[in-house]
C-alpha cells in the first residue's frame, strides 16, 4: 500500500505531512503519496533528518491511497488527526446548541 | 483554601524557570526529543493527536474564583477559548504551543497553580470529595489531609520514579463521592472507639485494562501515623512492584499477585522502621494546615427559607434543577450547587472561557469565592445561600450552565477519546452526544432516575466505564469503531465492576443499544427502583435479551 509521511511540528505540535518538495506542510492534500519502496525509503531518511534537526517529532509512515484524484488516508485515526476533532468544540459547540 | 507561603512561591517560580531553560534548549536543538520528553511530561505537557496538551493540577478539585479566571484567561490567550475538566479533578488545554508553555506555567504560578506530577510515574494529584467542608455529616474535612499528602508527595525523591503512576483519593463522608475504591490508595476518614479520627486504608484499586476494587489493608491508621503508613506502602510497592511489564506495574497487580495479607505483612514490616521517625505528624502542623480550611463565617439563617420554597413552587424548571443539582449543606439555610458541564449535545467536561469567567463571577457573588471540580467532570459552588439559589440558577441558565441533570443519564463521563487522544482506539464524545440526544427530554431523564453512563475510548478506562451503571468501552475491530457494553457497575461506597452484556456493537448501534437497556429497565422496575436496583434484583438476562433482540 502507498504511504504518506507524517509528524508533529516541534514548536506547536501541529500535524504535518511531507510534500513532494520535501517540505513539511499542514495540508494533507499536499502530501506526497509514496508509491514505491524507493520513495518510502527516501521519505524515511527525510523524516529522520527533520527529527535530527529538531523541526518535527515522531515522524512515521501512514497508509494512504489516491481516491478521486486526492490523497486519502485509509486509517480512521489518521483522518481525524488530519481533519481535527469530529465534534464541535469551544464556542462553536455552544453556538450550535443555541441555534 | 491553602495559601502558598514564601517557600511554595519560590519553589514553583524556580521550577518555571528551570522549565523555561529546558524548552529554550529544546527549541535551539541542544536537547533531543528523547531527552526533552521526560522533562516536559514532568510539567504536564503531553503531545496528543493534534497538538500539545497541558494538564494542570487542581489540588483535590478546589479552585478559587481568581484561579478560575486565570484558567479562562489562559484558555483565551494560549488556547482556543475553552478547557476540559477531567475525571481526576484537573483541567486540560488541548491546543498548546511548546514555545508558549513556559509562559503558561508562569501565569499559573501567579495564582498558586502548576502542572507538576500531572504525568509520569509519580504520585498524582490527590483527589477528594467535591462537597468537602460543605456537606453535613463529615467525619473530618478531607482537604486538610489531601493538602498534607500533597506536601509530602510533591517531588518526593524516593517516589519520583515509581514502577507506574500512583493515585490517592480521600473521602470524609460515608457517601463516597471520590471513588476511593478504584484508586491505588483510598483513604476513608473514620472514628475509632475512643472517638479519635483516623483512616481506613484501602489499596490496590484501579481501572484500566485490569480493573480491581481496592481492598482494606488496615482498618484504622491514626492521624499521627498517616504519612509513615503511606510511605511504608509506597516503599513496599517501589521495591517489589513490577517494572518488567508496563501493564503489570500498577500496585493493584502487586496486591492481586501477592494477596492482601502478604502485602499487609510486608507493609507492616516496613512501617515498623518508619512509624516513629521523621514522618510522625505533629499536632501543631496539622492545626496549621487545618486553619486554611476553617469553615467560612456562615450566616445564621432561619429555615425553612421561604423565598427558596416559593421559587421552587412557582418555577417548575428551577424546582427540577434543585432536585438534581442542589445537595444538602451542613449549615442551615445554605445549599451545595452543582453546575452541570453536560448540556445535551455538548462535550462532557468542557467549559468555554466565558463560562469559566461566569462561574468565577457567580462564585464570588454567591459562594464565598469557592469552586470545586468533580471527578464526574462538573463544577460545584459549595456554599450558596438558599435565598440566592434562584438567582444563581437564572444566571447559570443564561450562560448555558443550568442543565438539571446531575446524576441522571445525560450526566455522562466521557474521556476525550479519538477526537483528541493519541492512545484512544475509538471516539467517546460523539457517542455521549448521541446517547444524550436519545434522552433529551428532561422529564424523561428525571423519570429514569439516577443512572450513570461512563464511556472510555480505549482499554485505559479514563472514562471509568467499568464502574458505570452502563459502561461503554470503545474497541477497534479491523479499523471500525465498536463498543463493548457493561452494566451493573457502580462508583460509590459500594463500588463494583460491571458485567459485559454480550458482543460489542457498532458505532451506529450504541445509542440504540442503550435505549433498549432503558426500555428493559422501565419494563422491569418496581416502585422507585433505580436502574442499578433493578439490575441487582433481576440480573443480566432481561437486559441482554433486550439489546440483542432480533428485529
Amino acid at each position: 500500500m502507498a504511504k504518506v509521511f507524517t509528524a508533529n511540528r516541534l514548536v506547536d505540535g501541529a500535524v504535518v505531512y511531507l510534500d513532494p518538495q520535501g517540505v513539511w506542510t499542514t495540508d494533507v492534500l499536499s502530501a506526497h503519496l509514496l508509491e514505491s519502496d524507493e520513495a518510502i525509503e527516501k521519505a524515511e531518511a527525510a523524516g529522520r533528518d527533520a527529527v535530527a534537526r529538531h523541526h518535527v517529532v515522531d515522524a512515521y509512515p501512514i497508509d494512504a491511497e489516491l481516491r478521486d484524484g486526492s490523497v486519502y488516508l485509509t486509517r480512521f485515526r489518521e483522518r481525524i488527526r488530519a481533519q481535527g476533532p469530529t465534534i464541535l468544540f469551544g464556542t462553536a459547540g455552544l453556538k450550535k446548541k443555541a441555534a | 483554601m491553602y495559601q502558598y507561603d514564601q517557600y511554595d512561591h519560590a519553589f514553583v517560580a524556580n521550577r518555571v524557570e528551570q522549565y523555561r531553560g529546558q524548552v529554550s534548549r529544546r527549541l535551539a536543538g541542544d536537547l533531543s526529543e528523547d531527552q526533552f520528553k521526560p522533562l516536559r511530561l514532568m510539567n504536564g505537557l503531553y503531545l496528543q493527536l493534534h497538538a500539545y496538551m497541558l494538564r494542570v493540577a487542581v489540588p483535590y478539585g478546589t479552585l478559587s474564583s481568581g484561579q478560575m479566571r486565570k484558567l479562562a484567561e489562559i484558555s483565551r490567550k494560549y488556547d482556543r477559548g475553552y478547557g476540559h475538566f477531567t475525571t481526576r479533578q484537573n483541567i486540560q488545554f488541548n491546543w498548546i504551543k511548546l514555545e508558549q508553555s513556559p509562559d503558561i506555567l508562569a501565569e499559573l504560578a501567579s495564582v498558586e497553580m502548576h502542572a507538576i506530577q500531572t504525568s509520569g510515574n509519580t504520585i498524582r494529584n490527590t483527589t477528594s470529595d467535591p462537597f468537602a467542608g460543605a456537606v453535613a455529616g463529615e467525619i473530618d474535612d478531607p482537604r486538610v489531609w489531601c493538602e498534607i499528602i500533597r506536601q509530602w508527595s510533591t517531588l518526593h525523591p524516593e517516589f519520583s520514579f515509581l514502577p507506574r503512576k500512583f493515585k490517592i483519593a480521600v473521602t470524609g463522608s460515608e457517601d463516597d463521592r471520590a471513588a476511593i475504591k478504584v484508586h491505588d490508595i483510598g483513604l476513608a476518614l473514620r472514628r475509632n472507639e475512643a472517638g479519635e479520627i483516623g483512616f481506613e486504608v484501602l489499596v490496590g484499586g484501579g481501572l484500566g485494562r485490569t480493573p480491581m476494587i481496592g481492598k482494606t489493608i488496615r482498618e484504622f491508621v491514626s492521624q499521627r501515623d498517616l504519612l509513615s503508613y503511606l510511605e511504608a506502602i509506597l516503599r513496599t510497592y517501589n521495591l517489589i512492584g513490577r517494572r518488567d511489564n508496563k501493564y503489570k506495574a500498577r500496585i493493584k497487580i502487586m496486591v492481586h499477585e501477592l494477596g492482601i495479607d502478604e502485602v499487609r505483612r510486608q507493609v507492616d514490616a516496613e512501617w515498623e522502621h518508619l512509624r516513629n521517625g521523621a514522618l510522625v505528624l505533629p499536632d501543631e502542623e496539622v492545626a496549621r494546615i487545618r486553619a486554611f480550611f476553617a469553615a467560612p463565617a456562615f450566616e445564621t439563617i432561619e429555615t425553612p427559607v421561604r423565598s427558596y420554597e416559593v421559587a421552587r413552587f412557582e418555577d417548575q424548571a428551577f424546582a427540577r434543577w434543585t432536585r438534581t443539582n442542589v445537595a444538602a449543606h451542613r449549615q442551615p439555610g445554605y445549599g451545595i450547587a452543582v453546575i452541570s458541564l453536560k448540556p445535551i449535545g455538548g462535550v462532557p467536561g468542557d467549559a468555554t472561557a466565558e463560562q469559566m469567567e461566569k462561574v468565577a463571577e457567580l462564585a464570588e457573588r454567591y459562594s464565598l469565592g469557592e469552586i470545586r471540580v468533580t471527578h464526574t467532570q462538573n463544577l460545584v459552588l459549595p456554599h450558596v445561600r438558599l435565598s440566592d439559589m434562584h438567582s444563581l440558577w437564572q444566571a447559570l441558565e443564561e450562560a448555558g450552565l443550568g442543565t438539571a441533570n446531575i446524576g441522571l443519564i445525560s450526566d455522562i463521563i466521557a474521556c476525550p477519546g479519538l477526537d483528541y487522544c493519541a492512545l484512544a482506539n475509538t471516539r467517546s464524545i460523539p457517542v455521549a452526544q448521541r446517547i444524550q440526544h436519545r434522552v433529551d427530554n428532561i422529564d424523561r431523564q428525571h423519570d429514569l432516575r439516577d443512572l450513570s453512563v461512563k464511556i472510555s475510548g480505549c482499554i485505559n478506562a479514563c472514562g471509568h466505564h467499568h464502574i458505570g451503571n452502563i459502561g461503554i468501552l470503545g474497541v477497534d475491530r479491523r479499523g471500525e469503531e465498536y463498543y463493548q457494553i457493561t452494566i451493573g457497575g457502580r462508583a460509590d461506597e459500594n463500588a463494583r465492576l460491571g458485567d459485559v452484556i454480550g458482543p460489542a456493537v457498532s458505532y451506529d448501534n450504541v445509542s440504540t443499544a442503550v435505549e433498549r437497556l432503558l426500555d428493559a429497565y422501565v419494563q422491569e422496575r418496581k416502585d422507585d427502583e433505580t436502574f442499578i436496583d433493578t439490575y441487582d434484583r433481576v440480573g443480566l438476562k432481561p437486559f441482554k435479551e433486550a439489546v440483542y433482540v432480533t428485529d
